[in-house]
């Protein structure tokens, strides 16, 4: 696979484990180093079947597809001559240590570049390694605050809402993906390691970059707000209109679709009104009816058509004219969607303990020769530690057995699952 | 600073994108040293040139916009309708290393640009595509754009409020993400390619990349048929966990706090900012499930709390002890109050068309410093790129332009 060549210590928490799953999905050696009573992420619901327990955790499961597992406690001085060890062989270092953190665990930067001069150390926190919010807490709604993302959502009467399933981490690790691609590019042609600082907030920021541009304010003393449209159409405005009733969702017979009017589609628009319209008994001529109009005519006639028809019929009845429609669709809707099957883009495998068959996402892209796998579920506490401290730290099978008797390191592999 | 390499130099991208998704993912490229070559036409302008433009709205260059997701790249104007456009495409294409586009369907093999009958040639290249539902499937002409993509993930039908409609969010929030796995896989294939010299085509489904970063609801779905719904700011594991409201701005404007309890340590803390001490002793409290029956009696506290402060000012404080909180901000928070933000992030770059702003890269290299530069202008280097890159000497290019291939 196309990073199989590389190793990656993964000391993340919820604002990187994307990050490495990326990394992992592509074929990297993945290591999570977790703590010997299990990382923290396990603890966190939902749980399969609703019941808790290490590798029921279904975040768990979904952002650590793929990875190894190394029990190892941080903070317990006499592992640390083992872990050093793990990051002088280690390609890539990525972890969401605050400054402070980093500094008190040893494993900072200068400490981290000590150990192995070319390595590749990736640090994604909320606010970043420098600057005067160093050591915020950040969780993802702080995130989506912070970072003027938050009250871009919602309608203007109520308070601002956030995206759904972390956005604010999915961002994080996001750009800390590609900046340890880009460090591994780096090194392919120049041989040379990288530091690289990642910010959460940076990251969110950058997404309001379109609806809420820093020129707007500054140039233009334009404060974008939400406007709960559903769309930043706003700011194609050749015209300079505030396009305020340019909905992108329409409430139709058995849900909602997204539909956006652009003025290039009229003529095609009201052609199929009267299309569906045919279809339903209700005929019209609204080919004749809407020559000319301004599109803040169309919404009755929109909200009348659609109400007789389905989502699907919608979709792809408009579809085929050019239109752009597709439903608004809930999670089990892309269970059913025949493109997604097409592509296989659901990826199943049987969870371990419990034999269940669990459904999760696949490739977001699709390359060529280098396909991006789900090889293996998201691994037990300290499954491989055995494993990576014999194959890759170099450790002999004694040494190893010896540090799983005085308790420094957890093998789950010799314990076997619950 | 003299001497000093950035990561990617050397890096050639022929970039047929527009509008936000593409443009941001070659962006990334750009800001790292590599030469992001944009092939566009006056035929058909990318309407993002026209945006935010507070000088001369009827020109193509010049825009905020444009220019704060295209910085540092260079625009050659080709017409691709005419053949000799597209070999003059060929011919940039097989000096370079990666290709990248976002139309749909079949554009780019009608044409004669598509991988298979570019690779032919060139085999070490890289293509990737990223039309709103991939390259194969029954389906994969249909079109949209970020909105459009986001509801179709099952985002608008996860987020908000009950019972209101499934607006979604205000931000074409795909075009944020997309781009972002569209740089990672063509990192991945140049490392490949280091390997083996191989290339290879990379076939991004907008739908499917936006699909990947729904978390655990796929999985969710799968084994516990939890679907879809609208839960506000609510969060599985923490309480209290919500945006709280504060005091107005001075013009009216309704602002929030965002605060964020991840467990018992956050619980105590918050406890003795609220004056509640008895409730940080209290069993009743402990854990985020027991707080959550006395949902009624906590929020009360907290809303009573957060409307007597400026929402900067209670994140400050909250943040004094260790809670995860927030102001909800907005783009003049970010660009006036926020000296951490604009410090890291806030350029001003000077460029012919006067002074703009925009963000810098955010991908921080402790040892580089990455400048932000103006995006070209439309057909800027088209002169320059044809007589550096193939040759084509004044007269060559001034016939064709005279002929319409370059506009």
């Amino acid at each position: 696979m196309a990073l199989d060549d590389l190793l990656v210590v993964d000391l993340t928490n919820e604002l990187g484990v994307y990050a490495t799953k990326m990394l992992g999905d592509m074929g990297a050696v993945v290591v999570r180093v977790e703590p010997l009573d299990g990382d923290p992420m396990r603890r966190r619901g939902p749980f399969l079947g609703g019941v808790a327990g290490p590798n029921r955790s279904l975040p768990f499961l979904h952002f650590n597809t793929n990875k190894l597992s190394l029990a190892l406690d941080l903070h317990d001085p006499t592992a640390r001559p083992v872990l050093n060890r793990l990051l002088g062989k280690a390609d890539l270092v990525v972890d969401c240590f605050s400054p402070a953190e980093a500094a008190a665990l040893g494993l900072d930067s200068e400490s981290i570049n000590a150990l192995n001069d070319d390595v590749i150390h990736v640090s994604i926190t909320g606010f970043g390694q420098k600057g005067l919010h160093g050591n915020w807490v950040a969780t993802d709604l702080i995130g989506q605050a912070m970072g003027g993302l938050l009250v871009l959502s919602g309608f203007p009467d109520d308070s601002p809402v956030q995206l759904p399933w972390f956005q604010a981490y999915h961002l994080a690790s996001l750009h800390g993906a590609v900046g340890a691609m880009a460090a591994v590019v780096r090194r392919d042609i120049s041989g040379s390691g990288s530091d690289i600082d990642i910010s959460m907030q940076d990251a969110v920021a950058m997404a309001t970059l379109q609806t809420a541009n820093e020129n707007q304010w500054i140039l233009q003393r334009v404060r974008p707000l939400r406007l709960g449209t559903g769309s930043p159409a706003r700011v194609f405005d050749v015209d300079g209109r505030q396009s305020s009733d340019r909905r992108v969702v329409w409430p139709c017979a058995d849900g909602w679709v997204g539909f956006g009017v652009r003025p290039i589609d009229l003529d095609d628009l009201s052609a199929w009104l009267d299309q569906l319209n045919a279809e339903a008994g209700t005929p019209t001529n609204l080919v004749e009816l809407l020559k000319g109009a301004d599109e803040k005519h169309l919404s009755p006639h929109i909200n009348s058509c659609f109400s007789k028809q389905s989502a699907q019929h919608l979709y792809h009845t408009g579809q085929a004219r050019g239109l752009l429609c597709v439903p608004v669709n809930k999670t089990s809707d892309l269970f059913n969607d025949a493109q997604l099957k097409a592509r296989q883009f659901l990826q199943e495998l049987p969870h371990a303990e419990t034999g269940l068959t669990v459904t999760y996402p696949g490739a977001p892209y699709q390359l060529s020769r280098t396909p991006w796998r789900l090889r293996s579920q998201a691994p037990d506490i300290g499954e491989h530690t055995l494993q990576i401290l014999t194959e890759r730290v170099g450790l002999s099978s004694d040494e190893a057995k010896g540090l799983i008797t005085r308790g420094v390191i957890r093998d789950g592999k010799t314990e076997g699952h619950r | 600073m003299t001497g000093e390499h950035l990561p990617l130099e050397g890096i050639r991208i022929i970039d047929f994108t527009w509008v936000i998704a593409g443009p941001l993912t070659t962006r990334v490229f750009a800001n790292l040293g590599a030469d992001v070559i944009k092939i566009e036409s006056r035929t058909r302008v990318d309407g993002i040139r026209y945006s935010l433009h507070s000088a001369d709205r009827s020109s193509p260059n010049g825009g905020p916009l444009f220019n704060d997701c295209n910085p540092g790249k260079r625009s050659v104007a080709i017409n691709l309708n005419r053949p000799e456009g597209v070999e003059i495409a060929k011919r940039l294409i097989a000096v370079s290393d990666i290709v990248v586009d976002n139309f749909s369907g079949s554009r780019m093999t009608r044409w004669g640009l598509g991988y298979e009958q570019l690779a032919r040639t060139i085999p070490s290249l890289i293509m990737l595509s990223m039309p709103m539902m991939g390259s194969t499937g029954p389906f994969r002409d249909y079109r949209g754009n970020g909105n459009h993509v986001a509801a179709l993930v099952g985002m608008n039908m996860s987020m908000g409020f009950e019972p209101r409609p499934p607006m979604g969010s205000d931000v074409a929030y795909p075009d944020f993400v997309n781009p972002y796995h569209a740089s990672f896989a063509l990192l991945v294939a140049l490392h490949h390619r280091a390997r083996t010299g191989e290339g290879q085509f990379i076939d991004l489904a907008q739908y499917e990349s936006t699909a990947a970063v729904s978390g655990y609801a796929i999985p969710d779905y799968s084994v516990n048929g939890t679907d879809s719904s609208h839960n506000g700011n609510l969060d599985y594991d923490m309480f209290p966990h919500d945006v709280y409201e504060c005091l107005p701005d001075d013009d009216g404007t309704r602002r929030w706090v965002a605060i964020a309890v991840r467990d018992d340590a956050d619980w105590r803390a918050l406890c003795r900012v609220l004056q509640q001490p008895e409730w940080a002793l209290s069993e009743d409290f402990r854990s985020a499930r027991n707080r959550r029956s006395h949902a009624e009696e906590i929020e009360r506290q907290m809303r009573g709390w957060a409307s007597q402060y400026d929402a900067h000012a209670a994140a400050q404080v909250l943040q004094g002890v260790g809670v995860p909180a927030g102001a909800a901000q907005d783009v003049r928070d970010l660009v006036d109050r926020d000296a951490h933000w604009s410090e890291r992030q806030l350029d001003v770059i000077s460029t012919k068309h006067g002074p703009m702003f925009c963000q810098a890269e955010l991908i921080k290299f402790a040892d580089l410093r990455i400048p932000s530069r103006p995006a070209p202008d439309l057909g800027e280097h088209t002169h320059s790129v044809l007589h550096d890159l193939l040759d084509l000497d004044p007269a060559e290019i001034e016939r064709l332009e005279a002929a319409g291939v370059l506009e």
